[in-house]
């Protein structure tokens, strides 16, 4: 049986071997562990304790460890801007665009089922030009031929559109509506960018098959 | 992590590379099991990355880190189901057994009754360390293993140095009296 340590020294015998203890009472203990021959044995066993916690193998991560974080880092909301968009932005994406073809049909189809005849050109992208002569279309404007009389029109073309005919808020200060979140992202949108250089006394519906808009192409 | 705050993806993976294994070993350390450790340490990294945007620094990171390595893996060792659960050597798969003669550095060097005796003594230093408690666990691993000063320890586990000094006494004191036929 082995004597029990000092009382006094016991609970600093560890901080002793750590370290852990300012220089003068290192210096104590040292003094003291000198003399005491249980306070000597005591410190040596708890020496090699210490020894076999630090000798514990040190395990290597298995092989799917790494790309299993990334799978969950994949599925799991995270915080950070880039992710959220991805993965919440799609449902909001998608009302958005709800909401925007909502807004879309009805500006043209104040503008269109009013003005167009059976069988007008049904212009996707411009209009005809008011120099080129009637029924000249380019690209996207095609003719169409007279349909049945029971046959709906599609109301896409716009013509001869009056700005009266849109909200003022909208022709006056485009620029509020980019204050909304939803047709902030909608920004590729063509006809957002039509209302937004509404300015130009020109209709919603009518842009350059590159993208600009024109004020001398017309829909005859 | 301040690269990782401003959007840095490739810096998380830095990080996940430098302290990866060590969290592992960790958590091993803490819950025994070394296929939950891996769990418990993508949960720590999980965190780390959804805490990326709010980060600050006002501890050193490692001290961060092990912080919520510890509460992950207290949340563990709480967990209901693992209260009183002791985990025999005999539960230990194959790979496992063959990693615990890793003790041993090389064990086609030395006679197999050696290499017994390593993996025999590595099972005794986890049996004892899980009958520690939590705290004293947490402390000893994270100061005897993973060498944290005692103040790092405090930060870690939220209390002051000294009742860290109390803390690893005990667990040595523990651990002493539970491997007494060893030394």
């Amino acid at each position: 049986m082995t004597a029990a340590p000092c009382v006094e020294f016991a609970e600093e015998l560890v901080a002793y071997l750590d370290g852990e203890q300012p220089p003068a009472e290192h210096a104590r203990i040292e003094t003291h562990v000198g003399t005491c021959l249980s306070c000597r044995r005591e410190l040596e066993r708890l020496r090699r304790v210490r020894t076999l916690l630090g000798a514990l193998p040190v395990i290597e991560p298995s092989a799917v460890f790494q790309d299993a974080l990334w799978q969950r880092l994949d599925v799991t909301p995270p915080t950070r801007g880039r992710r959220r968009t991805l993965v919440w932005g799609a449902p909001a994406l998608a009302a958005a665009a709800a909401l925007a073809l909502v807004w879309y049909s009805l500006l043209t189809g104040v503008t269109t089922t009013e003005h167009r005849a059976p069988g007008a050109p049904v212009a996707v992208a411009h209009r005809e030009a008011p120099h080129g002569g009637a029924g000249e279309t380019r690209v996207a404007a095609q003719p169409k031929e007279a349909p049945d009389k029971d046959e709906k029109q599609p109301d896409v073309a716009v013509a001869g559109s009056d700005l009266d005919q849109y909200p003022p808020e909208l022709v006056e200060h485009p620029e509020l509506f980019l204050r909304y979140p939803v047709v902030k992202r909608l920004q590729r949108l063509q006809h957002f960018e039509e209302v937004r250089q509404h300015g130009d006394g020109e209709p919603l519906g009518t842009t350059r098959p590159n993208g600009t808009r024109g004020s001398s192409d017309t829909i005859g | 992590m301040l690269r990782f705050r401003a959007g840095d993806e490739g810096a998380f993976r830095e990080l996940f590379e430098k302290h990866g294994r060590a969290i592992v070993n960790f958590a091993y350390n803490f819950v025994g099991n070394r296929a939950r450790a891996e769990e418990l340490a993508q949960d720590v990294f999980l965190q780390v990355h959804r805490a990326g945007a709010r980060y600050e620094p006002q501890a050193k990171f490692t001290t961060w880190l092990y912080r919520i390595a510890t509460n992950a893996c207290l949340n563990e060792v709480r967990r209901p189901e693992r209260r009183f659960q002791t985990r025999p050597l005999e539960h230990e798969s194959e790979d496992e057994r063959e990693r615990a003669e890793i003790a041993i550095a090389d064990p086609d060097a030395v006679p197999g009754d050696v290499a017994l005796a390593g993996r025999q003594l590595e099972a005794r230093i986890r049996e004892v360390l899980a009958t520690l408690p939590e705290n004293q666990r947490a402390a000893l691993v994270l100061s005897r293993i993973d060498g944290l000063s005692y103040r790092e320890v405090a930060e870690t586990l939220d209390c002051s140095e000294s009742a860290v000094k109390s803390l690893v006494f005990r667990a040595t004191a523990a651990m002493r009296k539970g491997l007494e036929e060893f030394l």
